[in-house]
């Protein structure tokens, strides 16, 4: 009995000796640990794309161009060309490149296969290309040609998205369900790192490839990363601050301050292309009336919205933020003016319901989401003031996505958050206001104008810079005049680094993450 | 009845269970209004598009017919995939359970190896001081919500103080020691791997200790009553004249006779705990079913909604039949029938 007992006590000695006596065994290297908001579910460049799924795939993949801060900047490509009415482009590759698994070259062959096995998923990243792109094909080893069903000037932007995959490798892993079981946890790239531990639902470790043929940083760079996926804004600040990451995304606005004052961290936030709008549906109800529409717009206080909302907002002075080119500076926008807002809706059809005190609208916003429902808040105060009732409405993302199918379902008013797949005004606009786009949360103002569907269609396939801004800048005059939204603010991408790390510069159009490649650490934690 | 009996015929009642829980869960995740699979498509997803996923995935069959082949998969462990990120659930479960089911045991062992001394001093010093100070403890902790305390604890112990890792169950730069149970602690026991027992030990016990405080209140107050229950009972008024010393009645006749109530308890808590572990999961970043169920429902995917569901059925049963077979170790009066 006793010998047991001291036996039992023995263990359990040596068992909390050695366990208080290790230390911490780092991995070689610059490792650097960052604590994304986010988890990394599907990394088959055909299939995937969210923040953090591109943050992987521009890791893992090499892609055509590349977004590095405002730019973009061609990446496999060494020159391309394109024909005069800009349907054809044809692009020279780098020769240097190979794949990561099997050390073969990255041809012309791959940019081709990539891009059909792509169309033929059909999946999220492919409407960029869907109706646009009539055929790619090979021309020699190193020579790619794109043919387009028609003039689309901002072809060259969407290729940041086509990501360069391995077809030996997709082959080799067809299933029948062209690859997609495979790549979907398995990178076939030849970006700057390769897959480390895959820890599904927990952490992605990325290793940076020694002999990568691209660009990467200098001195002191990573030789790896691994994304951790923190889904609590206090866990990820507590992780960054007690130093177990170096880098932390999507930082609430409550825990900026607390980053900043402590020594060693500090907080990026710069304006993205995060642009929230609230739509107004233009084909039903009350707000089918462009002044019920404008006297809506004119009932929003937008100089207080800085300081009572959770982040840094640029408020909109237009249908556009300011850094998509082509911005038009000065135009009559709504603004906050009961009295404006009395006029219109004396002029408008509603006026009976609106001096009975019986115009109610719906304001549909995402269920507990302060960035969306403080601004309903404040709209709903100052219509109360002028007689108009506001109905909060709360939902959940998914139903807030099928009440925008149909005009029927479509809300009065509904929050919504834009990002324009590329820094050109077409991947704004189209999707927003042309009427081939309704169906889609970016389109849940069911805006229908003939002239405008005809601009961005004509500006899609105008090689010429300044008739094509000519164009848009028509298109903002209208939609200023039409008002099928109020055009709210763009929101900061706000990112939480130790101080150790260094290479970072902010892509509008990766306005939540880094660039991996880029980043370099230096004594760190 | 033998025991034997008793539990196939036992194993065989979770049937009728399951196929109820399916039924409910199956039936509200559908009716409920949204566009899972618009979401599954993406923003920019054509009417067509849409369509076909729909189709891919079987979802443009009438709800009996989904039904059907949901259940006629499950037969075969296939729990169907999830819209959202394509991957098996069935692989999912496996992947998640084995953290979930590490941080709820702890948390149980935490609560019972708190709550019952608790509640056995709170009962022999009734109406005194140990009493008072134990009740008031327990209500202090039932009384604040998991995820504040979890917060708390983690800036505290985690940040100041220095004494815990603020997230994760393993430290992120080492590997953990090979799967076998999936349970770290009891991986790397097996493996006689005491350095990465000691880490997973320390990433265990902070999410493990703020887990369990809602789980010690109540057995600490189920034990309390029991044993007073069990104290004002005759026998002990007789085991007292007949000499018996008081600790020998009390941890061998009172606490045995009281225990039932507390089994009962933590069995129902453990329940709790692994529906609990939601909150403390995301907050500590625990790689568990809780956080799988969060990101699950926000997006409205179905299958691991279900497979999730079917797992705490099968779990939460299981875990009544034990105690059910413990009554009778307990207490061989209880017959089994």
């Amino acid at each position: 009995m006793f010998v047991a007992r001291r036996s039992w006590l023995l263990v359990l000695s040596l068992v909390l000796t050695l366990s208080l006596s290790i230390t911490l065994t780092a991995q070689d290297g610059n490792i650097l640990l960052y604590g994304g908001n986010q988890d990394i579910d599907n990394i088959d460049p055909a299939i995937g794309e969210n923040y953090s799924i591109n943050a992987a795939l521009r890791s893992l993949y090499d892609a055509l161009f590349i977004a590095r801060g405002n730019e973009i900047v061609p990446n496999l490509v060494e020159s391309y060309e394109i024909n005069d009415d800009a349907t054809v482009f044809t692009f020279k590759l780098v020769e240097t490149a190979t794949f990561n698994d099997d050390g073969s070259p990255v041809n012309a062959e791959a940019v081709a296969y990539s891009f059909n096995r792509a169309m033929e998923l059909q999946g999220p990243p492919t409407y960029r290309w869907e109706g646009i792109v009539d055929s790619v094909a090979v021309v020699d080893e190193y020579t790619v040609e794109f043919t387009l069903t028609q003039s689309f000037a901002p072809f060259i932007g969407t290729l940041t998205q086509l990501y360069v995959i391995n077809p030996a490798t997709v082959e080799a892993n067809l299933g029948d369900d062209f690859g997609q079981t495979y790549l979907k946890e398995n990178a076939a790239g030849s970006g700057p790192f390769v897959q480390g531990r895959w820890e599904i639902g927990n952490l992605y470790e990325f290793t940076a490839v020694g002999d990568y043929w691209g660009q990467r940083a200098g001195d002191n760079r990573i030789d790896g990363f691994i994304w951790i996926i923190q889904r609590e804004g206090s866990t990820q600040v507590n992780s960054l601050l007690s130093g177990e990451t170096h880098v932390a995304d999507t930082i609430d606005f409550s825990d900026i301050d607390r980053i900043n004052e402590t020594d060693g961290f500090h907080v990026e936030q710069h304006p993205g292309y995060l642009i929230d709008t609230l739509k107004f549906n233009n084909q039903q109800g009350p707000m089918s009336d462009v002044n019920v529409r404008k006297a809506v717009a004119s009932a929003m206080d937008y100089a207080s919205l800085p300081q009572v909302l959770d982040n840094m907002i640029w408020v909109l002075e237009g249908p556009q933020p300011d850094n998509i080119p082509g911005f038009i500076a000065g135009l009559p926008i709504p603004t906050f003016d009961l009295d404006a807002a009395r006029e219109y809706l004396a002029a408008s059809d509603y006026a009976d319901e609106w001096e009975a005190g019986t115009l109610a609208l719906d304001y549909v916003y995402v269920t507990d989401f302060a960035m969306e429902e403080i601004p309903g808040l404040i709209l709903q105060a100052n219509l109360a003031e002028i007689g108009v009732t506001l109905n909060m409405t709360p939902m959940l993302w998914p139903d807030m996505v099928a009440s925008c199918n149909t005009v029927e379902t479509g809300p009065d008013i509904i929050n919504i958050y834009t990002v324009p797949a590329y820094a050109d005004q077409d991947a704004h606009y189209y999707n927003q206001y042309h009427s081939s786009s309704w169906g889609s949360f970016n389109s849940c103002n069911f805006y229908s104008n003939a002239r405008v569907d005809e601009l961005l269609d004509a500006a899609r396939s105008e090689g010429d810079a300044a008739a094509r801004e000519a164009m848009y800048a028509e298109v903002q005059e209208i939609l200023v005049e039409d008002t099928p939204a109020a055009w709210m603010y763009n929101e900061a991408g706000t990112i939480a680094f130790n101080d150790c790390v260094g290479g970072f510069t902010f892509s509008p159009m990766y306005p939540l993450t880094v660039l991996f490649q880029d980043l370099t650490m230096e004594s760190c934690p | 009845m033998s025991i034997q009996v008793y539990l196939v015929r036992r194993l065989f009642l979770i049937i009728p269970i399951l196929i109820g829980l399916s039924l409910i869960t199956f039936t509200i995740s559908r009716i409920v209004p949204g566009d899972p699979v618009g979401l599954a498509a993406g923003p920019q997803a054509t009417p067509e598009i849409r369509e076909r996923l729909a189709a891919e995935l079987g979802m443009d069959k009438s709800l009996p017919e989904q039904y059907i082949n949901y259940m006629a998969g499950l037969l075969r462990g296939d729990f169907g995939e999830s819209l959202y990120t394509r991957r098996q659930v069935a692989d999912d479960l496996r992947t998640f359970i084995p953290a979930t089911l590490e941080l709820t045991l702890a948390a149980i062992i935490f609560a019972s190896a708190i709550g019952i001394p608790m509640g056995i001093i709170s009962a022999l010093y009734q109406n005194k001081l140990p009493d008072h100070s134990a009740r008031i403890l327990s209500l202090f902790f039932v009384s604040f919500p998991a995820f504040w305390l979890a917060m708390i604890f983690q800036t505290q112990f985690g940040v100041n103080w220095d004494l815990a890792p603020v997230s994760g169950r393993f430290p992120r730069l080492d590997i953990p020691p090979n799967q076998i149970t999936g349970l770290l602690t009891v991986d790397s026991l097996l493996a006689l791997d005491f350095a990465s027992f000691g880490r997973a030990l320390e990433h265990l016990w902070l999410p493990a200790l703020v887990l369990s405080f809602g789980a010690l209140a109540s057995i600490t107050r189920i034990t309390r009553a029991s044993m007073l229950e069990a104290l004002n009972n005759d026998s002990v008024k007789t085991e007292r004249a007949i000499g018996i010393p008081w600790r020998v009645i009390v941890l061998k006749y009172v606490l045995r006779n009281a225990f039932i109530a507390t089994l009962t308890i933590i069995s129902l808590e453990f329940g709790w705990l692994m529906a609990g572990a939601v909150l403390v999961e995301s907050i500590f970043d625990w790689p568990g079913l809780g956080l799988y169920l969060v990101e699950s429902s926000l997006r409205l995917d179905f299958q691991p909604i279900m497979g999730i569901t079917m797992m705490y059925g099968i779990i939460f049963s299981l875990v009544n039949i034990l105690t059910d077979v413990a009554y009778g170790i307990i207490d061989p009066r209880i017959r089994y029938g």
